[in-house]
């Protein structure tokens, strides 16, 4: 199928109007989420789901929460610059597009609507890297935009990567 | 209350996984791939503020 234009996509937050119950990705626990965890997630607070439309459809969705990477001291030489510390994070909790959608583009769309969101946020609350668990079969979609993976997940079902955000800064 | 499926919050990095984020945290590599894909972001994102 052909791409589809981002002009013609639109991202929106999840409400209780939102007609979610067509939306079929390939991953089970990702249509579960959304039509059974999202909204009640989203009234705790504890995540943010964000709907991406293409002709009133909802073709992908994407879920935000605040995370956060600890950096440990390790045997052996010590780190340049190493300081005891935790560092702020947005973690893209979830990424789907819907199966009959899929290289269309959306999936880059909503990623990168994902990083604009995240400079919005980090220009009032600290928050340099975004990160998110992969699914196995997915890892070449965050290759593909230079997020860069953390070793000692790589053989894990669900291997972790960040990207460092630090270019948003001052660059208008 | 019903929660929704666990999602860790916090990643724990270690060993070479702690040296390479630290080295990149005090030396942050500027690419024009990366300096691209923010710019798309944030055009994506003006026109899609939700
Ligand atoms: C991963 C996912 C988000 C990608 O979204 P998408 O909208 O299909 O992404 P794209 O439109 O860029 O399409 C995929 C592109 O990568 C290419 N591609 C597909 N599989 C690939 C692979 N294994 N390796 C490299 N490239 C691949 C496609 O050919 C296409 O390339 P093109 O842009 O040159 O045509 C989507 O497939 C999805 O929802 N998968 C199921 C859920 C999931 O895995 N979520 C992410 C982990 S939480």
């Amino acid at each position: 199928m052909d791409k589809i234009s981002g002009e013609d996509l639109r991202v929106r937050r999840l409400n209780n109007h939102s007609n979610i119950i067509n939306f079929c990705s390939v991953n089970d626990d990702l249509n579960n989420f959304l039509k059974d965890d999202a909204l009640l997630a989203q009234d705790n607070m504890t995540s943010i789901t964000y709907l991406c439309f293409w002709r009133r459809v909802v073709v992908g969705f994407a879920t935000l929460v605040a995370a956060t990477i600890e950096v440990k001291q390790v045997e052996g030489p010590r780190i340049d610059g190493y300081a005891p510390n935790t560092y702020p994070s947005i973690k893209l909790a979830r990424l789907a597009v819907d199966k009959n959608h899929t290289g269309r583009g959306i999936g880059p769309h909503l990623l990168f609507w994902v990083m604009g969101k995240f400079e919005k946020i980090s220009k009032e609350i600290g928050c340099r890297y975004l990160t998110v668990d992969s699914k196995r079969e997915s890892m070449w979609f965050y290759e593909k935009y230079d997020f860069i993976l953390v070793e000692k997940t790589r053989n894990k079902t669900h291997p972790t990567f960040y990207l460092d955000m630090y270019l948003t800064r001052g660059k208008k | 209350m019903v929660m929704a499926k666990q999602i860790d919050l916090k990643l724990v990095l270690e060993d070479e996984d702690a040296r390479i984020f630290m080295d990149g945290f005090n030396h942050p590599k500027v690419t024009q791939k990366k300096v691209d894909m923010f710019k798309k972001a944030r055009e994506i994102y003006r026109n899609n503020r939700a």
